[in-house]
């Protein structure tokens, strides 16, 4: 589904758990090659849509399509050709990336072991060594390389940054610069770090109570801002949505 | 290998890595209990195959259970959750995974331990190597396929549930709900009880494919929406379904457990007995080779009641569940023995696993109650394999009918019953060679000629044929085949016994010390072993009797008409008869019945009549007549 087709299209898509309503007749879509960043306080539904995206958790309502599909329905066909990387790393804590990957390469057609390797010597990843033992910034450059090694059409960040301290997160943020450096990649990412969101955004998407408030391109949505303003600027439009 | 097969294989490692610990303690454990339950429980009197099913299947079950529970809450606590949602293979991949994981271990464990078991049993109990590796076998199978079942129903549970220890007692909960039907078709085995190929597609097919939906929809709803709610409402109602079905089984079955239906095809008599008179018959019967009952028959109309069944009764324990063998006092009354099983956990200086207890039959009202001189429960003391055999054991009668002895131990004379001595060793009371008892095993036996017990233990009279006055032993030089001497039990003293050259088997006693042999070339003889008299048996037409002895323990007992004539069970070379009426002034053999129908003889009332059961029929035949008259079952007779 490489082509001009949006790969994610979301349509009036809501989703309440019990009482609570977290995502209340979002529409949006993410055109190829874009870089999205998807900006909102905690508990916006940044990870809720995400794993909409990925078919794990099934909408109340509206339509959710990705890569051309429902991922409810086909749900596999999609996880296939999507990247997802968690907040925390969740793999098995006995396994060392390298057993990690031997255990992931069954599940996506497009995987390549070899790449994977390397990518994980570029970014300086141990690979023989147990999860429990890798830090935090280790971790999640480890699961970086798992989510790039089937080669996905659609990269799904989920605040992989926070929590680490600067210098880890320019590495790790390094190794998504990396990622996004190939093939001309879609990427949603969820995320409050202005700052990263500032360095990798092409459009931003804001997500205030469970709707989209504002949706455009950094110049868009930020106006003609100098580039050492843009963090600024985006507090300011997530303080205004927040209001 | 395909993608799904990578993923499973993936899956399959990684569980077993994670549960590697568990596992070698369930196989450590699954081995040593089976060996010590293989090698010291059935000393105390469970059967092998008990002790290798307990012994495979319990710590199977437990730990196998304990290790599915914990499945899902184990992934959640350690938040891999997120991670098995979301790879392409989702729940479904993982849950394969678990599945194969749980079915590889049961298997693998179970074949470990059963192997143990089979090895303790064959080394420690000295039986052949074949018997014990197929007792091994089944209770593999069986631990192999509870320990799967339960454990994919514990991987269902699991999704349900935020704990695994929760889940665990969920899923004995269900699992007994599930097992109650299936224990009740095993611990029942009254009347009716459904075939064995049906309790054996329960525990190796049905629960584990229910346990298999429950855990597959179980997984699906955690899929389909977050959380063990959601898992629980799709599991669950596979879960009620399940366990609807196999009360729906029961249900069905447990009519034809309590219902006696004289008119199917499987419907077998095994054996009976007449009362005094002829008019009643007490009847053991079952359906094909399962369960065994008793039915009071009246002759002359048809009529027939069974005996009170007692699986739902709240004195189970002590009412008839499977007659051994019974006699009758008199003509209304018949005095039963049954057995039930204690269970075989039992201490195991304590090696009784069985109870006996006789009761007598009121004939009338088909009641069956204590027997005034007894006490109401006869305990007595020996092995299981000893009565695991007695099971078909005939009634046994003395040449008057009124004297009887029971397979565990109570005799009845004139009326009058008591307990005779309790036997620890061999065989138990028998009809051996004529009329002697075989009291205990092969050491005493009762001879109601002399009217005392008679040692023959490492005498001649070992294998030999008693007889009033002198017995009758064959050589046991191979030599001497064909050969007898006439012992005198009191002193044993030997001598050769012309007469009976030539003879193959002594059939029966004669009144004056005649009996009736069957040579080696198929003649029917009668012999005065004293006198060295022989005559040749002949039909009324003249013709001598050639027959083949038929060979069936029921047979030794001696049968005769109230005018002393012998029934001879035997059968003819020509014209397939099997019942002659032996007239022995005459040397004349006269026949009852048809031919070609085989047949065991209940009583003979008078002169010109029989009664016999075969396979599913109470008939009357007639001495030289093919006619026959069906007394039971009767058609629109209930």
């Amino acid at each position: 589904m490489r082509g001009t087709e949006d790969v994610l299209v979301a349509d009036r898509l809501t989703i309440r758990f019990r009482k609570r309503t977290v995502l209340d007749a979002l529409s949006l879509r993410l055109t190829p090659g874009v870089v999205t960043v998807l900006l909102g306080e905690n508990g916006a539904g940044k990870s809720t849509l995400m794993r909409l995206a990925l078919g794990v958790l099934k909408p109340s309502g509206g339509t959710l399509r990705v890569l051309g599909h429902d991922p409810m329905r086909r749900a596999r066909a999609v996880r296939e050709r999507v990247g997802y990387v968690p907040d925390v790393p969740d793999a098995y804590d006995w396994m060392t990336p390298r057993q990690f990957y031997r255990y992931l390469a069954p599940q996506y057609p497009g995987w390549d072991g070899v790449r994977a390797v390397a990518r994980a010597v570029e970014l300086a990843v141990p690979l023989d060594e147990r999860f429990a033992d890798l830090s935090r910034g280790q971790g999640m450059k480890a699961m970086l390389v798992a989510a790039l090694a089937s080669s996905p059409e659609l990269l799904l960040l989920d605040e992989p940054f926070a929590g680490l301290d600067p210098l880890v997160r320019d590495e790790v943020l390094r190794g998504v610069i990396a990622g996004l450096r190939d093939e001309g990649r879609t990427v949603l990412c969820a995320t409050h770090d202005l700052e990263v969101a500032a360095r990798i955004a092409d459009r931003v998407a804001v997500l205030s109570q469970g709707r989209i408030v504002a949706d455009g391109t950094v110049e868009e949505v930020l106006g003609h801002a100098e580039p050492a303003n843009v963090p600024e600027q985006l507090r300011a439009v997530l303080a205004a949505s927040a209001g | 290998m395909t993608a799904a097969m990578r993923m499973i294989r993936a899956g399959i490692e990684t569980e077993l890595r994670v549960h590697r610990g568990a596992l070698l303690v369930i196989a450590g454990l699954g081995v040593t209990v089976a060996a010590l339950l293989g090698a010291v429980l059935p000393r105390g009197g469970a059967s092998p195959l008990e002790a290798l099913a307990y012994g495979v299947a319990v710590p199977l079950i437990g730990l196998l259970v304990a290790v599915a529970c914990d499945s899902v809450p184990r992934e959640l606590r350690a938040g891999r959750f997120g991670l098995l949602l979301r790879l392409p293979g989702g729940l479904w991949a993982a849950g394969a995974a678990k599945l194969s994981t749980l079915a590889l271990a049961a298997v693998m464990l179970a074949a470990a331990a059963a192997t143990a078991g089979g090895l303790a049993v064959w080394l420690v109990h000295d039986v052949p190597g074949g018997t014990a590796f197929a007792v091994a076998r089944s209770a593999g199978v069986l631990g192999a396929a509870l320990g799967l079942g339960l454990a994919m129903l514990g991987l269902a549970v699991s999704t349900w549930l935020p704990r695994g220890s929760l889940a665990v007692v969920v899923t004995l909960l269900v699992g007994a709900a599930w097992g109650l039907p299936f224990s009740m078709s095993r611990l029942h085995n009254a009347w009716f009880e459904p075939p064995a190929w049906e309790g054996n597609v329960l525990a190796l097919a049905v629960i584990p494919a229910l346990a298999l939906g429950t855990a597959w929809l179980s997984l699906a709803g955690r899929r389909w929406s977050r959380g063990p709610l959601r898992a629980a409402r799709h599991g669950l109602p596979s879960a009620v379904a399940g366990g609807a079905l196999l009360f729906g089984w029961h249900e069905a079955r447990a009519e034809a457990w309590d219902v006696v239906r004289v008119e199917r095809p499987d419907f077998r008599i095994r054996s009976g007995m007449v009362g005094v008179e002829a008019e009643l018959a007490f009847l053991n019967v079952g359906r094909g080779d399962h369960g065994e009952y008793c039915l009071v028959v009246d002759l002359a109309t048809g009529l027939w009641r069974r005996v009170p069944g007692t699986r739902f009764g709240s004195a189970a324990g002590l009412l008839p569940d499977t007659p051994v063998t019974q006699c009758t006092p008199g003509q209304h009354e018949a005095l039963a023995l049954w057995h039930q099983e204690v269970g075989p956990w039992r201490p195991k200086d304590d090696p009784w696993p069985w109870v006996f207890f006789a009761q007598l039959i009121d004939g009338r009202t088909g009641d069956a109650g204590g027997v005034p001189d007894l006490p109401s429960v006869v305990v007595c003391y020996a092995k299981a394999k000893v009565h695991r055999s007695l099971r078909a054991t005939t009634p046994v009668r003395t040449i008057d009918g009124r004297r009887a002895w029971f397979a565990a131990g109570p005799q009845i004379e004139e009326g009058k019953a008591w307990i005779s001595r309790p036997w620890r060793h061999g065989r138990g009371p028998w009809v051996w060679r004529g009329d002697a008892v075989l009291l205990d095993g092969f050491t005493y036996a009762y001879d109601p000629h002399l009217g005392r017990e008679v040692a023959f233990e490492n005498t001649p009279l070992h294998g030999g044929w008693c007889r009033p006055g002198h017995w009758l032993v064959p050589r046991r030089d191979p030599a001497e085949l064909g050969y007898w001497d006439l012992v005198d039990p009191a002193t044993g003293t030997a001598t050769p016994c012309e007469a009976m050259n030539g003879v193959a088997w002594p059939i029966v006693n004669l009144d004056g010390g005649a009996i009736v042999v069957l040579t080696d070339d198929g003649r029917l003889l009668i012999i005065e072993p004293e006198a060295g008299r022989r005559r040749p048996v002949r039909t009324p037409d003249g013709y001598w009797v050639e027959a083949e002895r038929v060979d069936r323990p029921a047979q030794d007992t001696p049968v005769f008409t109230p005018g002393r004539q012998a029934l001879l069970t035997i059968r003819s070379r020509h014209g397939g008869r099997s019942l002659g009426r032996l007239d022995a002034a005459t040397a004349t053999l006269v026949f009852a019945g048809p031919p070609d129908r085989h047949q065991h003889v209940l009583a003979c009332p008078n002169e010109d009549e029989v009664l016999v059961h075969t396979k599913n029929t109470v008939e009357r035949w007639h001495f030289g007549s093919d006619d026959y008259e069906v007394l039971f079952p009767r058609l629109g007779v209930q």
